[in-house]
């Protein structure tokens, strides 16, 4: 008995150890937390200075690169002679023979034992971490790997935990990010990059945390919970949801939805002011209502809670608000 | 003794007696009384009353310099947030301006224009868009819109100002309308907006 006791400690430490070992530490608690990826995230806050990444899907094994490419029409030249991530041609848009899709199995596993395959995107690979992580100007930057101009569906079980200190900012682009020129609408037309589709069907999160936050999606759901603000997040054809459990809103929130649907829990305690619009509004909570307009497309809502001090603007265009109480 | 008889008794005492200028001084009063009474606390009623008015006068223009002082103090300070590095501060200036400036202000139209042609996060422009469509039939926020359609890259900010200047009819927008419909790289659903804002404007 005393025996499985000790072998089952040793394997619980062992499998221990082996966790540690897919976590990556870097000291920053100061600045902008900049992720620029439509991979799954669960994001923590608490009081520390370092952002913990841990991959919580299992290492990439070596029999798993197989490539699958079609020609793209939505983006010319996309794909026009690339190479995969692991070298191996795919299609070229200008071979008379681009209808065909290749599909390759790599089995070379054995000759890569014991090397580590090089260059920027591949450095924290054997941490399970598939994706750049950078820091420059005040910013950390944690960037997926796809060349500019490249259609996405992203659908995989990557996904990570990442703890962040509550000292920062956080600003969460799951459609990736525009460059600098781009923000300002300095590219001329036809030679913009920015066309990325991405999609994730398990919802990001972010909880317990009392930076401000900045998040944008595509496609993409995102919870929040117990995150005090300020708050703003935009998102076309996502949805999102807010929760509150041990906290409460102490600053603006502020959110943008075109079609997806807006779902916030409000503990009875907070004081907010809630302008809300969008086709219906549901609530359960006893707000005093200071406006309302409706049409038979939308509807819209000025509410009050309490002395109704932080502001929460809501607008979920096409899509349904829902206001609960906590 | 009648009164004739007394008179004449005592006539030298008559004659000689002199009222005290004690009594000179109560019938002054109460002639004063008597005659000019109305006048004279008319006059005090005045003055007490001008007095009144003019300190009301003095502390309320003393208010509302301190009001407008408020006001202006306010607004440069908002105008200074809105190119603050913090996003929750730049929103917050948006909202104040939205919801607490009801009057139409040249330099707040300016500095709102220019923040939804600057800044960066989408929630910012959105936030711009719905201050500067209180003042729907400003020609300044009309030629800032169609200007911000031209080179917009966000797709929900697009969105919104596709819908915005198809409610406002703007028949300038077809051309930035235009491009955006036939530009390949605009996003499907922003496409679709566009298309039917195109229509609604040409009715």
């Amino acid at each position: 008995m005393k025996k499985i006791k000790i072998i089952v400690a040793a394997v619980l430490f062992m499998a221990l150890q082996n966790v540690n070992a897919q976590e990556k530490k870097i000291k920053f608690n100061k600045g902008t937390l900049k992720i620029c990826s439509s991979k799954n995230f669960q994001i923590t806050g608490y009081d520390g200075d370092e952002v913990i990444i841990k991959s919580l899907h299992s290492k990439r094994g070596n029999y798993e690169n197989y490539i699958a490419a079609t020609k793209l029409k939505l983006i010319k030249g996309a794909v026009k002679g690339a190479k995969s991530k692991k070298g191996v041609v795919v299609s070229d848009s200008n071979n008379k023979n681009n209808n065909q899709n290749f599909v390759y199995f790599s089995n070379d596993s054995k000759r890569k034992e014991g090397l580590k395959k090089l260059g920027k995107n591949n450095e924290n690979s054997e941490l399970g971490i598939y994706f750049t992580i950078e820091e420059k100007d005040g910013e950390l930057i944690f960037r997926d790997h796809v060349k500019k101009g490249t259609f996405v569906m992203h659908n995989s079980d990557e996904s990570y935990e990442i703890k962040i200190p509550n000292s920062i900012k956080l600003d969460w682009a799951t459609s990736g990010c525009l460059n600098p020129e781009e923000k300002l609408g300095l590219i001329l037309k036809g030679k913009a990059q920015y066309q990325r589709i991405f999609y994730n069907s398990n919802p990001s999160s972010l909880s317990n945390f009392n930076g401000e936050v900045e998040i944008s999606t595509s496609l993409s759901n995102m919870k929040l919970s117990d995150v005090t603000g300020p708050v703003s997040i935009n998102s076309i054809g996502g949805n999102v949801t807010i929760g509150f459990d041990k906290k409460k809103p102490l600053s603006l929130y502020s959110i943008y939805t075109n079609n997806g649907f807006i779902d916030i829990e409000i503990p009875s305690s907070s004081s907010i002011l809630v302008d809300a619009l969008g086709r219906s509004i549901y609530s359960d909570i006893d707000f005093s209502i200071l406006k309302e307009v409706e049409t038979d497309k939308s509807q819209e809502m000025k509410l009050k809670l309490n002395s109704g001090k932080v502001k929460m603007k809501l607008d979920a265009g096409h899509g349904n608000i829902y206001l609960r109480k906590k | 003794m009648n009164l004739k008889d007394y008179i004449q008794e005592h006539r030298v005492e008559f004659d000689e007696h002199k009222i005290s200028s004690k009594a000179d001084v109560i019938f002054k009063k109460n002639l004063e009384k008597k005659l000019h009474k109305s006048s004279r606390s008319k006059v005090i009623y005045l003055r007490h009353l001008s007095i009144a008015a003019s300190f009301v006068m003095l502390f309320s223009t003393a208010l509302w310099f301190y009001l407008e002082n408020k006001q202006l103090k306010k607004k440069g300070e908002l105008i200074a947030d809105l190119t603050n590095n913090s996003t929750g501060t730049r929103l917050e200036a948006v909202y104040e301006f939205s919801d607490a400036f009801k009057k139409e202000d040249n330099q707040i139209i300016k500095v709102l224009i220019n923040t939804l042609l600057e800044d960066e996060n989408a929630n910012v422009k959105i936030a711009t868009i719905d201050a500067l469509l209180k003042f729907p039939k400003n020609e300044e926020i009309r030629k800032g819109l169609i200007k911000a359609l031209g080179k917009e890259k966000l797709p929900l900010v697009q969105i919104k100002l596709i819908n915005s200047l198809s409610i406002l009819r703007e028949q300038r927008a077809q051309k930035p309308l235009e491009d955006i419909i036939n530009n390949e790289e605009t996003f499907p659903i922003v496409k679709n907006n566009a298309t039917l804002a195109m229509s609604t404007i040409k009715q």
